[in-house]
């Protein structure tokens, strides 16, 4: 509430400003107009971050020329006045201007800061048992460690669709998540998938079982896709302690 | 008469844009400031040095900043109580039971009082290869330490470093929210400024870290002096130190809440700088090599300012009340509106770098020349009679505690 308030107190000074500067004819009202609608486009278009910089550059450059102007002019110094009026009108539009511009990308930034916190938090992918990414890969850390200790071994199968073209990928994606979570067992093997990939971790088998699990995963593929040989490629590779997960986690998250 | 006025324009606008220039360094340098980098063997062992005197309202979460400490040496803090009446002994010794780190030292009574004896008495106490001194009421942030030690030992010539002070008491009130913003911009920003520009850094009495050798070789603190920071800083960069500027080590302080507190501590600011420009006009050493930059900004800003601050009222008020400026050939008035804008726009890259752009702090930063400056007038001339009056009496100006305050943390 407090924030909207700001935000049209802004906007008011903006547009008084801005009227202010095209209503009465104060020295340069022209240029300052062409300089205000220029500005309010560029710092629309830059980062905030190069705001502040283009803000005090206009706002000091207009001043250093104002000063050396009436250093030529020295007859229009009972007119100074005027001038810096000039100068205050372009000055209150571009500060606020800047402001509220600000306010809005801080806006834009914060929801996308929001959103990615959200989707780390998040456990699961929308209505489905298949893990988010960053979910999959702190559980894996623990099912790593407790494999290292119990010597065990624990199996990655990773589904690549990257060949399929983009019409299909969504619809292939959501097919092969499906099946994954109906193949592994479940509450205790892992799936997670990314634009392109579908990652399952098995625990607690070995090579033959990984196997068997890839073989009633294609089968079951089979009996969805109208494909005898899958346009995908499919891998098979065993993970032996956590330093080689990272380079999976790093793919997933 | 038009010549005069014409050297004070001229002077005026180069300390304008000597100011501006340090800003824009300040900014180059904090954008550019990366972490510093770990060091590859073992940590140096550091004493933390707190002079306390009846801080009984604000030690508990000094202590509890401190026991949060993060340091991958042997790290020890020293809470060293100058004969508190009120509870800070009481709550300090409950920490030191606690934490194996964290002693309590009592300090014996001595003259003359003051921070510089305290730390005096600490370092005799203490025997790390460095020092770091907070004081009583600072919360510094898990790494503080850990980050000035690594720019300390990876800076060449370093004497220690200094870090970053914040304000954590910044929302409590309007004297608190200007006290934060001067901190910012002409404390902090232009502190990093200076070490961008001229590789000099000034000890900032907090979050400040200094090799032990060195302050033996200076012959410890002087206890004389009111600005034991400032006088410190000039004896070390005489001898050829540097000490660099860490953004990154961050320790958050709290400000006065009361205009009298606040004069009061400034008074003795003040009062302590006047204290070292006098020993300055007295030692010529002061003004050769590295110490000349640190002198002449004594002298500039201590004598030559204040004489720009009237100059620039008497125009203001010449400006609003329509009475003539002397027609001199220049735009009077323009001049002096340009100083107030570039006034404002430091103050504005401040709250940029901090990312604390508000509109409340912006409507502050336009009338902080109005009013937070002005005060500097005043407590000039409050710190000069005074110092006058003491110096023709032969006495010395005793330590003038600043007063704490609970609550309204942000």
């Amino acid at each position: 509430m407090e924030k909207n308030l700001k935000s049209c107190g802004l906007l008011l000074l903006v547009l008084t400003s801005g009227w202010t500067i095209l209503v009465f004819q104060f020295p340069f009202s022209r240029e300052i107009a062409v300089a205000s609608a220029v500005s309010i486009v560029i710092l629309c278009l830059i980062h905030d971050r190069y705001s502040f910089f283009y803000t005090a550059s206009v706002i000091v450059s207009f001043g250093a020329y104002l000063i050396v102007f009436m250093f030529r002019n020295p007859s229009l110094q009972a007119w100074e006045l005027y001038y810096i009026t000039s100068h205050l009108l372009l000055t209150v539009f571009i500060v606020s201007s800047w402001i509220m511009i600000s306010y809005i990308k801080n806006l834009g930034y914060e929801t996308e800061r929001m959103k990615r916190e959200l989707d780390n938090m998040r456990k699961t992918q929308h209505g489905t048992d298949v893990l988010t990414p960053a979910e999959f890969a702190s559980q894996a850390v623990y099912i790593l460690k407790a494999a290292e200790r119990n010597r065990k071994e624990t199996w990655l199968l990773t589904i690549d669709i990257g060949t399929v073209g983009k019409r299909m990928r969504n619809s292939l994606l959501t097919a092969l998540k499906q099946a994954a979570t109906e193949t592994i067992r479940e509450k205790y093997d892992l799936v997670t998938s990314t634009e392109d990939k579908i990652f399952i971790l098995l625990k607690d088998t070995d090579g033959t079982g990984a196997e068997c699990v890839l073989r009633r995963y294609q089968d079951k593929m089979r009996g969805e896709l109208n494909f005898v040989n899958f346009p995908f490629e499919f891998q098979k590779e065993q993970v032996f302690h956590v330093q080689q997960l990272r380079r999976f986690g790093e793919a997933t998250v | 008469m038009t010549l005069l006025l014409y050297a004070i324009l001229v002077f005026f606008w180069l300390l304008l844009l000597f100011y501006s220039a340090l800003t824009v360094a300040g900014l180059w340098q904090r954008i550019s400031s990366q972490a510093p980098e770990k060091l590859k063997g073992d940590y140096p062992n550091v004493a933390v040095l707190i002079p306390a005197h009846n801080e009984g309202v604000v030690i508990e979460d000094t202590l509890n900043a401190m026991a949060k400490l993060r340091y991958p040496g042997e790290l020890n803090i020293y809470l060293l109580d100058d004969n508190s009446k009120d509870n800070t002994a009481e709550i300090a010794k409950e920490f030191a039971e606690t934490f194996s780190r964290i002693h309590y030292i009592p300090v014996p009574p001595g003259y003359p009082s003051g921070k510089s004896r305290v730390l005096n008495y600490g370092l005799s106490i203490s025997s790390s290869k460095y020092f770091v001194v907070y004081d009583a009421d600072n919360e510094p942030e898990a790494d503080a330490v850990e980050k000035l030690i690594e720019t300390a030992e990876q800076t060449p010539k370093a004497a220690g470093a200094v870090g970053y002070v914040k304000t954590k008491n910044a929302s409590a009130n309007l004297l608190t929210r200007m006290i934060g913003l001067e901190f910012q911009v002409f404390q902090l920003l232009m502190q990093c400024g200076r070490w961008a520009l001229f590789k000099i850094g000034s000890l900032a009495g907090t979050n400040m870290l200094l090799r032990r050798s060195v302050i033996e070789e200076l012959g410890g603190y002087d206890p004389l002096a009111l600005a034991e920071d400032a006088e410190l800083t000039v004896r070390l960069t005489a001898l050829g130190y540097v000490l660099p500027v860490v953004p990154l080590s961050r320790t958050w302080e709290q400000e006065p809440e009361t205009m009298k507190t606040f004069i009061k501590q400034r008074t003795r600011w003040l009062n302590g700088n006047l204290y070292l420009l006098e020993k300055s006009f007295q030692d010529r050493s002061a003004w050769f090599g590295r110490t000349f930059m640190l002198s002449l900004q004594h002298v500039v800003t201590y004598l030559f300012f204040v004489l720009l601050l009237v100059v620039s009222d008497i125009f203001f008020i010449a400006g609003i009340t329509g009475i003539g400026l002397p027609l001199v050939g220049a735009p009077l008035e323009m001049l002096w509106f340009m100083t107030y804008i570039v006034y404002v726009c430091q103050l504005l890259s401040s709250l940029v770098i901090d990312r604390n752009l508000t509109v409340k702090n912006v409507l502050l930063v336009l009338v902080m020349y109005f009013t937070y400056a002005q005060i500097f007038l005043f407590l000039l001339f409050r710190s000069v009679t005074m110092y006058t009056i003491s110096r023709a009496r032969k006495k010395t100006i005793v330590w003038d505690k600043t007063q704490r305050f609970k609550g309204n943390v942000e």
